[in-house]
């Protein structure tokens, strides 16, 4: 019990716990407890590890210790993948775009007419660069149409089965075009009379429209078409394929589309196995690019399409 | 503020002022401090039930950034399989087909690996750390074995590229200064009695004087006056191939002397058993004579052929 003198009545009187005291207890509670609290907080941050902590720490040391480690592993192969793709391009660029000039001079060089500064051959040239689109976007169209046209019409059907159509090997890639190319050996531009077809030693060479084998060749020559085949098929096609392994039909047998005449070979003037084929119409050298057209979706063509542009290094 | 406080002593039956002995002063400070620690631990629990530690909320960021860093790598492994399996199929399909190689086995593109890899016990814990470890080792020795599988392909390659410059590809005469071309070649005559020793070669009818190109890269095997031949150049081509110029004015080339292809190794004549100025050029493969003829069947035009000269007299470089 508290008193405090009151100096107006002389007298001492009563008096409760001041505020200010309450003040300054409740104040210092909230600031003790705040304050232990923070020391518990840091106290399990620091010393007090539950099994969950100390499995996670584990973990996290693991981890980021072992990413340097495969990251380092990593950048290795990364090193190692730009080297074999360094190797790549080289092996790449000798193989199948080795092009001793440069691209605008070989093609100005296939171009030859265009260097007379003639009205007419110019504009011939010009006719037939768009004849040349035109024939190319047909091509698309009708591989297109094709797919949904050809099955309906028997008579369409049965003279596409004596028109070169399909591609002679089956998963083969186009390695070089029609027209101006380089030779392998001696590296100077000649005319590439068909296109070279890219496949393993052995693989399956389909006669690419029924006919008759009109010419047969074994030839033990290191020069030429090696063993090579010629196929007519009426209407003036001829088909012949070039550098082949063996040969499976005989003089005069009459073959059928698809069917396997003979296998991919490195014979005659090859300079790796691949099939040469030329596709001849009324004894004209066709490009061979435009008689693709069965059993490949337009992205496949596409693609052919565009690697017989390319005016690189012929296997023959 | 405050006023000067008082107590009443019963005994004295005075009001003394009050007075508030340290020990008091410490009791209360002491239950003050244990009130706050007891409120304090509680509030402590409360926010455990709720919340989590500091610590292990800032384990559980690392944690996840650490993940996400894995899972970066992981990504980046990914990138670097499909371009070691792009070079695989590159190696299997294009290349070794080409280059008539057989393909690497798949023991042989994994041996070593396998079960012996170097995986630390203390990772088995931790599948992401182990499987991307061994993912990784796994396949920087892939990416070893195909970086191997790549020089042995660029030896090929090498090997290659000097068999197409060592074939006899080119006529030996410029087709400028050419008068006449005699398919005198007999070996498709009578392939079976052996007199085609008269006809082994085809004859380039020219002035004399006129440059003989070598037909491919090569050594000169011989160079020499015989009776029947005349000045005569014999070309070592390599890989089976010779070539043989004969009934030149003269030879300009030693025996022994590496040519390329395009170089004149000497001038049309008319020496030895020769009835005419010309080039007796003879082509042979593995020590048969093979018609020449089919070795520029394919001409190139006369622009070509001079560039090609031209390329071979600046041209100082070998492939290997």
């Amino acid at each position: 019990m508290q008193f405090v003198f009151n100096p107006k009545s002389l007298r001492f009187e009563r008096a409760g716990i001041p505020w200010g005291n309450w003040l300054l207890g409740v104040l210092a509670l909230i600031a003790f407890t705040i304050l232990f609290f923070a020391g518990i907080a840091w106290l399990d941050a620091t010393v007090w590890e539950s099994p969950e902590e100390i499995a996670l720490r584990k973990e996290n040391k693991a981890l980021a210790s072992y990413y340097k480690v495969v990251s380092s592993e990593l950048n290795e192969s990364k090193n190692l993948i730009s080297a074999i793709a360094k190797k790549d391009e080289a092996l790449k660029s000798t193989l199948f775009d080795a092009i001793l000039h440069t691209t605008e001079e070989a093609q100005t060089n296939s171009f030859e007419p265009g260097k007379n500064t003639n009205d007419i051959t110019q504009k011939a040239i010009a006719l037939q660069q768009q004849v040349n689109q035109l024939k190319e976007k047909a091509i698309f169209n009708s591989v297109y149409f094709s797919k949904h046209v050809h099955h309906h019409d028997a008579s369409i059907n049965r003279k596409l089965l004596f028109t070169p159509s399909i591609v002679p090997v089956e998963n083969a890639s186009l390695a070089s075009g029609f027209g101006k190319r380089m030779h392998p050996f001696h590296k100077g531009l000649y005319q590439h009379t068909g296109i070279d077809l890219l496949a393993p030693k052995g693989s399956a060479v389909m006669a690419t429209a029924s006919g008759t084998v009109n010419v047969i060749i074994n030839s033990l020559e290191i020069a030429g078409y090696g063993n090579y085949i010629e196929i007519s098929h009426g209407n003036g096609f001829i088909t012949r394929y070039a550098h082949l392994e063996n040969i499976l039909v005989r003089k005069g047998q009459q073959v059928t589309k698809g069917q396997t005449i003979g296998t991919v070979g490195n014979t005659g003037g090859s300079a790796a196995p691949h099939l040469h084929y030329e596709v001849l119409l009324d004894g004209l050298e066709q490009n061979p690019i435009f008689y693709l057209l069965q059993g490949l979706n337009t992205e496949a063509y596409e693609k052919m399409l565009t690697a017989s542009k390319k005016q690189n290094q012929a296997l023959d | 503020m405050f006023k000067q406080r008082y107590t009443y002593n019963p005994e004295t039956c005075h009001y003394e002022p009050h007075f508030v002995s340290g020990k008091k002063v410490r009791n209360r400070l002491m239950v003050l401090m244990l009130f706050s620690f007891l409120l304090a631990s509680g509030c402590y629990y409360f926010y455990l039930q709720t919340g989590e530690a500091i610590d292990l909320v800032q384990l559980k960021q690392s944690n996840r950034r650490l993940k996400s860093q894995w899972a970066l790598l992981q990504d980046e492994m990914k990138q670097q399989k499909t371009e070691l399996q792009k070079f695989i199929a590159e190696d299997d399909q294009l290349y070794r087909p080409i280059l008539e190689a057989d393909s690497l086995a798949k023991t042989e593109r994994l041996a070593g690996v396998g079960g012996t890899l170097r995986i630390p016990e203390e990772v088995k814990a931790y599948p992401i750390i182990e499987h991307s470890l061994a993912n990784a080792l796994q396949m920087k020795h892939e990416l070893t074995v195909e970086y191997e599988s790549f020089e042995q392909l660029q030896k090929l390659v090498n090997t290659k590229t000097k068999q197409w410059a060592s074939r006899p590809a080119i006529q030996p005469i410029d087709n400028q200064d050419l008068v006449f071309l005699y398919g005198t070649f007999g070996m498709r005559l009578n392939p079976v009695l052996g007199i085609y020793r008269l006809h082994k070669g085809l004859d380039f009818k020219a002035k004399t004087g006129t440059p003989i190109y070598a037909t491919g890269d090569g050594e000169v095997l011989d160079a020499y006056y015989s009776d029947s031949y005349g000045n005569v150049v014999y070309i070592n081509h390599g890989f089976g191939f010779e070539t043989r110029y004969a009934h030149m004015v003269r030879f300009i080339v030693n025996k022994g002397e590496k040519v390329k292809r395009g170089q004149v190794i000497g001038y049309v004549g008319n020496t030895g058993t020769s009835a005419g100025e010309h080039l007796h050029y003879e082509v042979l493969y593995r020590g048969q004579h093979i018609n020449p003829i089919h070795f520029f069947q394919r001409d190139l035009s006369n622009q070509e052929y001079q560039k090609l000269l031209e390329l071979a007299k600046n041209n100082n470089t070998t492939l290997d």
